[in-house]
């Protein structure tokens, strides 16, 4: 909501502008009067210029110093709200900051008798600039032009001062008689200093938008406040630029505020020469620049937009077109993705790559000496030189764009690509090295060496990411993480509390504990979660605590210190502590979010996240359920122990299952707001899952609790059957939304892995409900699915899915030999038990071998034990004198 | 922001007169209701019908019913302002509904005059109670030109160009800066108003 002395302009779609209308409708305008002639010592008021919804301004004369000036002050009374003060003190602490020829300053600030609070600043004469926007008689390109860098330098001195205006647009422009432009109402402001309770948001806590949405960029439209950064002021004057050279805006801003806000985050720009033919094509490229949905591909500050426009209108080359060649080429990437051709674009991709990168390389270090060559000559050839030069860098950035592109895009774009594992690795390994080569050039630019540790991070990830599809190649992923934090860790010195470098320590701490996490070594990897979980918070506090992405990768961290106390717990070591540890991690995270979400309903990342979170508290009171039933089953347990403890785990079931259909439901309604969002449709895929864990872990305790009282299993069985039944009803649900899930992306092997792991989870419901044909059945499905995904993408996470589905199989096929009668029917099922156990227990251990299971894994030792059991079930079957050899019968 | 508590004083505020507060309360709950109503409006609709427009004689209602808003707390309020709006949207969707399908006795006749006046005094649902009828048109007409100056400006412009000047609902949507939709909205918000204002001056009308 812009509150600015001078602005005349009231975007429509505010309500809060509506409100004032309606008043007005109403005749119940807040009253007009004049404050008392004294209310402001030292100023006498003239009259009012403009009434807003948090003041007023008038127009006033300073009487020391005889001049007009504009007094603004903030309505009084006890209801205003400290968060319209604060905005108020921050517009007058702000401008207290900033002295700028061409922005507006202030002179005098402090309190009325009555309380009211208020400030002075220059009164500026003339029009806003959105006034002259519709004047007949404009002023010439070029003169137009300076004015507009004019207003891009005093924004840029604000952003050197760490402030981002946010609410640029021309109604906060006002130029002076003279022609200068001066930039106000930095009400909106958001400042480097700014703590968490006085940044204002971008969104209300009803979701309505604050600031001027025509002008307001992408980040600003989906309301992530914490995305807003100098890039966003940049796209504002991209939007003003346009209105200047064209006269009207780059997409439709009519209409109401949902299709506003979806055109601000989709709909390209109308080319400015498809509506002024006349206009230059570099001018063109320097608006659309500023206008990328990507702030990536912008300007990065409101100076750089300020010098290109210098450089056109002195006739030099200009930065905007300098990524003309990348931009195609990566929406060539975009348009192939996904379908049948991708592996031909792709190669097509990588070739052109290499080449246009060697010959720029190259180009740059030719350019280079001829710079200094002609740096020795004579003066005259100055200017040549310098432009040599000038050439040199650019050819330099430009290289080093294409080794980003190829280093973070591709890979990226083809990540869920079946059998795109390997060539992500050979593009990651090639542009390392030209990444590396540029390093030699640019010697220690701390820039560079900060991401060509991204790089090796993604190297790394590409080796042995965790959670995705990686070559399963722990080690060389280990030594890629090592080598980016080591080029961290040197720049530590000279970087000290630097934010970004601070994050970047954090993040390899997260990946070298995801590799120790990977080879199952949980306390090292907590250590390291632990350890980045203290640098996001570090590199959030050094960020003057406005980088709210910093917080979260904090509670990510935490979380994950959580998870590897589950795994300590599950690996013996002192379980109940750890435990406890996990819920308190678990606790931490979420406190934070719902805090998030407390002061902002609308966050949706929040209520995701916390939904999230909850989720996992309910895994954790499922896992702690389950081990007060193990204990409860343990034969020496005495009866009345045994019994609390399945009374017990019982209740966490039960509080799991609260838990869990609250944030099924929250995730239903997410996804039905979103159907398009497959993220939500997952989280309620998950939810329902564990939901069906939960429901299904309630049954079985309390049937082992009625057996444990003496009631017959068959009884109990039947007395939990409904329980079985709503599990299985919950595991279907999530089935359902899995399939289509997968359906809809037929190339993403996460969505066919969930469909398997959903199968395998009503597979078991099956079993133990005795269906032992239709958990077969569904095993088989399940079984099918990890072969196809084992032989289209051998990894060692797909390669390892394909062994459990081999045991499990086996596994059922023993289980159900144990029921069956007919010593036929049973030696067949055991056989075939043995078979697929056998082929089970080789995988494991090969993948023991590679190294990507760790040796002590149980699985090897639980398989070899269920073929023994098979043995010794056919040895009963079967006695060595009737067994004759199989080979010579027909 | 606050929560719906932290309003609670707000709305307390307001009752007890201060503007501000109401402008403030307005402020918090007008979002949700937009949300609510983006949600049950007929895609159909859209395109004549606009959102702000809606929200805007949805906040004239409510800044002027205010006072009759005498018992719940914020929740209450929140759901009595949807309810204004929501009765707007009906309102606006009935009306573009009955325009694709014209009822004669739905529209006064064109031109402003005495007999438009009487159109209108029927059309909302009134009918004169004196004996002499000619006597009382002309008192009723005057009754009615006053409750039209006690309305919100828009409604009563409306009134005038679309009621008793006959104006197609288009050129009167032009006049007014507002959409079609609103111009129903806004109509059927200024009958009810007209019938409460005329209401009260029982000596001329009584409801039918």
């Amino acid at each position: 909501m812009s509150d600015d002395p001078h602005s005349t302009e009231h975007a429509k779609s505010v309500d809060r502008d509506l409100i004032f209308d309606a008043l007005r409708e109403v005749g119940e305008e807040a009253s007009d009067s004049l404050p008392p002639r004294d209310a402001f010592p030292g100023y006498e008021i003239l009259h009012e210029i403009h009434r807003g919804g948090q003041g007023v301004v008038y127009l006033a004369i300073q009487h020391a110093a005889k001049r007009k000036v504009a007094v603004k002050v903030l309505h009084a009374g006890p209801f205003i709200g400290a968060a319209g003060r604060t905005r108020f003190e921050r517009e007058v602490q702000v401008l207290g900051q900033l002295s700028h020829p061409n922005i507006v300053g202030i002179h005098d600030s402090g309190t009325t008798a009555d309380g009211s609070v208020f400030y002075v600043m220059d009164y500026v004469a003339g029009d806003s600039l959105e006034a002259y926007l519709f004047k007949r008689e404009r002023r010439s390109m070029p003169e137009t032009l300076a004015m507009f860098v004019k207003i891009c330098d005093a924004v840029n001195a604000a952003h050197l001062r760490g402030i981002i205006h946010r609410d640029l647009k021309p109604a906060n422009v006002r130029v002076r008689s003279d022609g200068e432009p001066v930039v106000v109402d930095f009400g909106l402001a958001k400042t480097p200093m700014g703590d968490g309770a006085a940044e204002p948001a971008l969104m209300t806590v009803t979701g309505q938008f604050i600031g001027s949405l025509p002008w307001a960029s992408p980040e600003q439209a989906t309301g992530a406040a914490g995305a807003v950064d100098v890039r966003s002021d940049v796209y504002s004057l991209g939007v003003i630029l346009y209105q200047l050279l064209v006269g009207r805006f780059p997409y439709d801003v009519a209409g109401n505020m949902r299709d506003v806000l979806d055109n601000i985050q989709r709909a390209e720009p109308t080319p400015p020469r498809s509506l002024r033919p006349e206009l230059d094509a570099d001018l063109e490229a320097i608006v659309l620049k500023c206008l990328e949905k990507d702030r990536e591909a912008r300007y990065q500050s409101a100076g750089d937009l300020a010098r290109d426009l210098k450089r056109f209108m002195a006739g030099e080359p200009i930065e905007a077109r300098r990524h003309d060649g990348w931009y195609v080429l990566r929406k060539l990437a975009r348009r192939y993705k996904g379908t049948a051709t991708i592996a031909a674009a792709f190669i097509v991709l990588v070739l052109v790559f290499a080449v246009v990168m060697s010959v720029l390389y190259r180009r740059a270090l030719i350019a280079e000496a001829n710079a200094k060559i002609s740096l020795n000559a004579e003066s005259a050839a100055k200017t040549e030189a310098q432009r040599q030069e000038e050439r040199a860098e650019w050819n330099f950035g430009a290289a080093w764009t294409m080794g980003r592109t190829l280093m973070f895009d591709l890979p990226d774009l083809i990540e869920d690509l079946p059998g795109a594992t390997a060539a992500r690795q050979r593009i990651v390994t090639e542009a390392i090295e030209y990444l590396e080569s540029l390093r030699l050039e640019a010697e220690d630019d701390p820039a560079l060496l900060l991401e060509l540790a991204e790089a090796y991070d993604k190297v790394g990830d590409l080796h042995g990411a965790l959670n995705a599809a990686s070559l399963g190649d722990t080690a060389e992923a280990a030594l890629a993480y090592t080598r980016a934090r080591e080029l961290r860790e040197s720049l530590r010195a000279r970087m000290e509390n630097d934010p970004r470098l601070l994050a970047g320590l954090g993040e390899s701490a997260i990946r070298i504990g995801q590799s120790l996490q990977r080879e199952r070594r949980y306390p090292g990897a907590a250590a390291e979660f632990g350890r980045a979980a203290r640098l996001f918070a570090s590199a959030y506090e050094a960020g003057g605590s406005t980088n709210e992405h910093h917080r979260e990768r904090e509670m990510e961290a935490v979380a994950k210190v959580g998870e590897m106390m589950r795994m300590m717990a599950r690996g013996g070591d002192n379980p109940a502590a750890r435990l406890i540890e996990a819920a308190t991690q678990y606790a931490i995270v979420e406190g934070y979010w719902s805090a998030r979400l407390a002061s902002d309903p609308g966050d949706e990342t929040a209520a995701r996240k916390l939904s999230v979170i909850r989720d996992k508290q309910a895994d954790l009171e499922l896992e702690r359920g389950s081990r007060l039933l193990a204990e409860a089953r343990r034969p020496s347990e005495d009866r009345g122990a045994a019994r609390e403890r399945f009374l017990a785990a019982i209740g966490e079931f039960e509080r799991a299952e609260r838990t869990l259909t609250t944030t099924a439901d929250r995730f239903r309604s997410l996804a039905e707001a979103q159907p398009e969002n497959a993220q939500y449709l997952r989280d309620h895929f998950i939810a329902l899952h564990h939901l069906g864990t939960a429901i299904a872990s309630a049954a079985g305790a309390r049937a082992s609790l009625m057996e444990l009282e003496g009631t017959p299993e068959i009884e109990a069985d039947a007395a939990v059957r409904p329980e079985r039944d709503r599990a299985l009803a919950a595991y279907r649900r999530a089935l359902e939304i899995t399939r289509f899930l997968a359906a809809a992306d037929p190339l993403s092997l996460e969505r066919q892995r969930d469909v398997y792991l959903c199968l395998n989870k009503i597979g078991n419901e099956l079993r133990d409900l005795g269906d032992a044909a239709a958990a077969l059945a569904v095993f088989e499905e399940s079984s099918a699915i990890r072969e196809r995904l084992a032989r289209s993408d051998p990894t060692p996470r797909h390669l390892n899915d394909a062994a459990v589905g081999m045991f499990k199989l086996g596994d059922l096929a023993k289980r159900m030999g144990d029921l069956v009668t007919g010593p036929e029917r049973r030696i067949a099922l055991y056989t075939l038990a043995i078979d697929q156990l056998s082929v089970a227990l080789d995988r494991f251990k090969a993948l023991q071998e590679s190294g990507a299971l760790g040796p002590d894994a149980a699985e090897p030792g639980l398989i070899t034990r269920r073929i023994d059991e098979c043995h010794a079930r056919l040895a009963e079957l079967n006695p060595p004198s009737d067994q004759a050899d199989p080979q010579e019968k027909p | 922001m606050s929560g719906a508590h932290d309003l609670e004083p707000t709305l307390e505020a307001a009752r007890a007169g201060d503007r501000d507060a109401l402008i403030r309360l307005l402020d918090a709950v007008g979002p949700m209701v937009r949300r609510r109503l983006a949600e049950k409006l007929p895609p159909a609709m859209r395109s004549s019908i606009d959102e702000d427009d809606l929200m805007q004689v949805t906040y004239i209602e409510a800044v002027m019913r205010f006072r009759g808003f005498t018992t719940g707390g914020v929740s209450g309020f929140l759901a009595w302002v949807t309810r204004l709006a929501e009765n707007n949207l009906i309102d606006a969707v009935r009306a573009m509904e009955a325009d694709k399908r014209p009822d004669p006795r739905r529209r006064v006749q064109a031109g402003p005059n005495a007999d438009s006046m009487a159109q209108l005094v029927e059309l909302l649902g009134m009918t004169y109670t004196t004996p002499s009828r000619m006597a009382a048109r002309e008192e009723a007409n005057a009754a009615l030109d006053r409750a039209l100056a006690k309305l919100p400006g828009v409604y009563e412009r409306v009134i005038r160009l679309y009621d008793l000047e006959g104006r197609p609902v288009e050129e009167v949507a032009a006049e007014v800066g507002r959409s079609a939709g609103a111009v129903y909205m806004l109509r059927a918000r200024a009958h009810e108003r007209l019938r409460e204002l005329l209401g009260s001056a029982s000596q001329y009308f009584s409801a039918s």
